[in-house]
């Protein structure tokens, strides 16, 4: 059974005169433990299909099911917590909360759920991301690669059916760039965990196990 | 040299400020505005206020008894700018009211303030100018042309007179707006006066105007004046001195410290708001400072920018400010407004809260200008604990997300905080200090034996010219009519009051008159508890009794000691007797006026004249309207009494507080909305600097009732933190004050109460202010979604 499956997702702006169809009809399937790569220009539409399989935006028709739910019934309350208890964002600038500490960050969402977290799995995630020593530090203190690091972590620790990373490497050189990617295939090894990540770089994406292509809104290849 | 004319292009950078903020402008500029409105109402009110009582009257002496020889002598003395003759006629009495019949010249007219307002000065004998609110307050419809038939006392041989008379004209007069009058005025004719034997056979009075009279001091003018009535050849006795007009001359010191307090709580509460506003919206657009610190802007530039953002604001703003304060200070009295001096003070009101401005708008161009390139990358609003760069974990529930945002920008919080408890304390204190004033204490001042009603020596009558002892003659206070009042049912007993006017001889201020009040043989056992040295007058014996308590103690720089000789001069009705008394002992009761006593045996013995100055009369059942009625028709011919009750002393008293309280409570609630604006700016910026973060926290899993909760702890902390922190303040400050108040001789009426409903306001209040924040916040954040707040990067 599939982790997530999408059925003729579309999203239309207006913007003025002109009708922008930001996706087109989506058909995506991502089965349990892959990592998937989804790959387009800048304007192809991969962010607004991530922030739609996120539950960040709303869709204008089509369904997006993860885990067996569709996200479209879920009211705006439902959603957020769905979204907290099932999807692990990291996003390319990071977004940490400036004035919560690593720890805190990263039992944010298991925190806001009201659970407590679990204490092996989170030593394991942090000990995995290189973390141990950086728990009490502010985020303005970490460099680009900890600060992401911290995010990955923090997509993790809810142990999520899924995670969506958008561009993840994308304010980072080349060498943390690797880094991170390696970490995020490791995760996906050892803890089976699904990721499915945007990027605009080819490189990058032949690490996943699948490339999605995404042309103006349409799935290419 | 690299000076280059870049005016230009900051000019344009600070209008392209202004226009990006638009909220901020309108928050900054509503302080702004708000400021120079307070600021132009407090100072030209308080200025047209002191203005109309020095321009009560623009005369400065009175000179009594004045022949034509000592006329020709004022008139050409170089120190008299103008001067005018009047004749005082009668006195007629209506229930209540007073009519007070004189001639008087053009000269006297104007220097007293009295007009024409239509119609004629009287010519013919049987014609006369009255106040038209004396005609309302009598109900004759009479107009100009009417006749009008007045029964009074004549001024000179006191016989009772009835004549008619045809109306000229209706006068105006500086007070006849005046609430509760009881005196109005009349012109008669000087062929009335030539006509009436016993009127025309005393001489005439003359008010005088000193020239350059602001060049004195207030004792100088005192002495000025002198000079010119013994220049003229009067005797001492003739010559009174205007005291309202002298002594409002030199704007008194109290009123000035009043709206300097004023001022300087209103200049620190706009400043710390301002300086807040600008603070925050500063703080966000640290990058744009930092791009254009990147593109080649100087430090000074930045500084410049952030200036001339507040100089624009404040053009726009301080105008509108002046001009409602003025015109509401205009609309308050407009009978008294100045509108030179005032404008005056309008322009400097201007030019203080332009400096306010400038001078809180320092620090944050400082801050903008200090940001370099690269910070502008880095720059967080959070900079609490950048220094330890650690902090310790804190379990993340919605409440303690609220609270590491509040202390994690200390200064912000702190700020508003501060602001918001400043109006609390103020309102608090405020409050403590008007619940305190008893109106029946205060009222009981007046009827120290306990009495309910009063008929006395008629004070509307008393005028530079007319004093006690002048109402003495012929006391209308005799025992006479001391046995009708007893006789009435209901009335338990008389207590008199006696009073002689007399001058201390050898005292710092012995032209002046100083009274000496009496002591009833049971005063003893109550006179006894302030005795500090000494012991009471003994009856038999010359002997007075001094009280040190008194502001006129220390007036007249008295030193007494039991034993000293004081020599006094009496009068005795319009005869002055000389006596010698020896100090039997002092007492200190600084709530008592009364500075000199003598006991009631002895007065009556010393005088010739009945010394009686008031009946206070005692009624076990309370007040009674029957009574009253009965007392009023007693002295309902006699214009030289007056009636008074404890019951509308004390509604008078409550009337009086309330219009202070609505005073003081306007002043504060126009100060707290400095502390509002601040909170709202703070609510808004804490929102809107954090789009990014809350949609990080949403994307994560923070749901928008936690969200609510978060921000909603935010604002309580500082709603309700401000309440807990102002009631404790302004009660403990609101206490010392009232005790120091009460310690004041003759404000002991002031009595430390908890204000308890102002308190129980004050927290509906805060709850009001909590819940509409609350509601607030919740509609901002349904403008954007997720998504949008995500991109604000």
């Amino acid at each position: 059974m599939s982790i997530l499956k999408t059925s003729g997702l579309k999203k239309y702006y207006k913007t003025g005169p002109n009708l922008v169809k930001a996706l087109d009809g989506i058909d995506l399937k991502v089965e349990p433990g892959e990592f998937v790569a989804i790959v387009g220009t800048s304007g192809s539409g991969k962010s607004t299909l991530l922030h739609v399989l996120g539950g960040l935006d709303n869709p204008t028709s089509g369904n997006v099911e993860i885990d067996g739910k569709e996200l479209s019934r879920m009211n705006d309350d439902q959603l957020t917590i769905f979204r907290r208890r099932n999807i692990g964002f990291v996003f390319q600038n990071y977004n940490l909360v400036p004035i919560l500490n690593v720890y805190e960050n990263i039992v944010l969402p298991i925190e806001l759920d009201g659970e407590k977290p679990d204490k092996a799995f989170l030593d394991q995630i942090v000990g995995m991301l290189g973390l141990k020593e950086k728990l009490d530090n502010l985020p303005n203190n970490l460099s680009g690669g900890q600060q992401q690091r911290v995010a990955i972590a923090r997509a993790l620790a809810t142990k999520p059916a899924i995670l969506l990373a958008d561009e993840p490497t994308g304010n980072l050189d080349s060498r943390t760039s690797q880094e991170v990617l390696g970490l995020l295939k490791m995760t996906s090894r050892q803890l089976h965990q699904t990721i499915v990540m945007i990027t605009h770089n080819n490189e990058i994406a032949q690490l996943a196990d699948r490339i999605v292509r995404i042309e103006d809104g349409r799935i290419v290849a | 040299m690299f000076q280059n004319n870049n005016s230009a292009v900051i000019k344009h950078l600070s209008k392209a400020g202004l226009k990006s903020s638009k909220l901020r402008n309108r928050l900054a500029g509503a302080v702004i505005a708000l400021a120079a409105f307070l600021l132009a109402l407090a100072s030209t009110f308080a200025y047209n206020a002191a203005m109309e009582l020095q321009n009560l009257t623009h005369y400065q002496a009175v000179f009594e008894n004045v022949d034509t020889q000592v006329i020709e002598k004022i008139r050409t003395n170089p120190d008299v700018e103008a001067y005018g003759i009047s004749r005082r006629a009668g006195m007629a009495k209506n229930g209540d009211i007073s009519l007070s019949l004189l001639y008087s010249d053009e000269k006297t007219m104007e220097l007293s303030n009295v007009r024409i307002k239509t119609g004629a000065l009287p010519e013919q004998v049987n014609q006369i100018a009255i106040e038209k609110g004396y005609l309302d307050s009598v109900n004759s419809g009479a107009q100009i042309g009417d006749d009008i038939t007045i029964t009074y006392r004549n001024s000179v041989n006191n016989e009772m007179q009835t004549d008619s008379f045809i109306i000229t004209g209706f006068l105006g007069t500086g007070d006849e707006n005046g609430m509760g009058r009881k005196v109005y005025n009349a012109v008669v004719s000087r062929a009335f006066i030539d006509s009436d034997p016993a009127l025309s056979s005393v001489y005439p009075t003359v008010v005088i105007k000193v020239a350059n009279a602001d060049g004195y001091s207030n004792t100088g003018l005192k002495a000025k004046i002198k000079e010119i009535g013994q220049l003229a050849g009067l005797p001492e006795k003739s010559i009174y001195i205007n005291d309202i007009n002298v002594d409002s001359n030199n704007t008194t010191s109290e009123t000035s410290a009043a709206v300097l307090a004023i001022a300087l709580v209103v200049v620190i509460a706009a400043a710390l708001v301002i300086y807040n506003i600008f603070y925050i919206t500063i703080i966000g657009k640290v990058n744009e400072y930092g791009q254009l610190r990147t593109l080649g802007a100087t430090k000074r530039q930045i500084r410049k920018i952030v200036m001339r953002e507040g100089k624009l604001l404040s053009l726009q703003s301080i105008p509108v400010g002046i001009l409602s304060g003025s015109g509401v200070s205009y609309l308050l009295r407009p009978s008294m407004w100045l509108a030179v001096p005032s404008l005056i003070l309008a322009l400097c009101v201007g030019i203080i809260t332009f400096l306010t401005v400038m001078l809180s708008l320092r620090k944050p161009a400082k801050i903008a200008a200090g940001v370099s390139p690269m910070e502008a990358v880095l720059y967080t609003d959070f900079h609490g604990s950048s220094k330890g760069k650690k902090r310790k974990v804190k379990k993340l529930t919605p409440f303690a997300l609220g609270r590491i945002y509040l202390t994690g920008n200390k200064k912000k919080t702190a700020v508003t905080f501060l602001s918001l408890t400043l109006s609390g304390i103020l309102f608090i204190t405020a409050a403590s200090l008007l619940s305190s004033v008893d109106p029946v204490r205060r009222a009981r001042q007046g009827f120290l034996y306990g009495g309910e009603y009063r008929i006395g020596l008629n004070r509307e009558l008393l005028s530079p010219s007319t004093s006690y002892s002048d109402l003495q003659i012929n006391n209308p206070l005799p025992e006479e009519l001391k046995a009708k009042i007893t006789a009435i049912s209901g009335v338990d007993g008389v207590e008199i009051h006696k009073y002689i006017r007399g001058r201390l001889v050898g005292a710092i201020h012995d032209d002046e008159t100083i009274g000496v009040d009496n002591i009833r043989e049971k005063d003893a056992a109550e006179l006894k508890k302030y005795l500090v040295e000494g012991n009471l007058p003994d009856t038999s014996a010359d002997q007075i009794l001094v009280n040190r308590g008194t502001i006129t103690y220390e007036y007249f720089g008295l030193h007494y000691q039991p034993g000293d000789t004081i020599t006094m001069l009496l009068y005795d009705g319009d005869t002055q007797i000389s006596k010698k008394f020896t100090v039997s002992g002092i007492i200190d009761n600084d709530d008592s006026g009364d500075t000199l006593f003598l006991p009631d045996s002895v007065m009556d013995a010393l005088m010739a004249q009945n010394c009686n100055q008031s009946f206070e009369i005692l009624s076990g059942q309370g007040y009674s309207a029957d009574v009253e009625a009965q007392l009023k028709a007693l002295i309902a011919s006699e214009d030289k009494l007056e009636f008074d009750s404890m019951k509308e002393q004390t509604e008078l008293e409550g009337r009086v507080l309330h219009v202070i309280a609505t005073a003081a409570y306007t002043l504060v609630a126009l100060i707290a909305c400095f502390g509002l604006v601040n909170l709202v700016n703070t609510i808004i910026t804490n929102i809107l600097s954090r789009k990014n973060e809350i949609g990080i926290m949403q994307a994560v899993g923070l749901s928008r009732k936690q969200l609510m909760k978060m921000l909603y702890t935010e604002n309580a902390y500082l709603i309700f933190g401000s309440f807990i922190v102002s009631v404790f303040l302004g009660s403990v400050l609101g206490y010392y004050v009232c005790i120091a108040a009460g310690n004041v001789g003759g404000l002991s009426y002031i009595q430390y109460q908890f204000p308890i409903w102002t308190n129980a306001v004050y927290f509906l209040l805060m709850i009001i202010l909590q819940t509409i924040t609350t509601r607030f916040i919740g509609i901002f954040l349904q403008r954007h979604s997720v998504i949008e707040r995500l991109r604000e990067v």
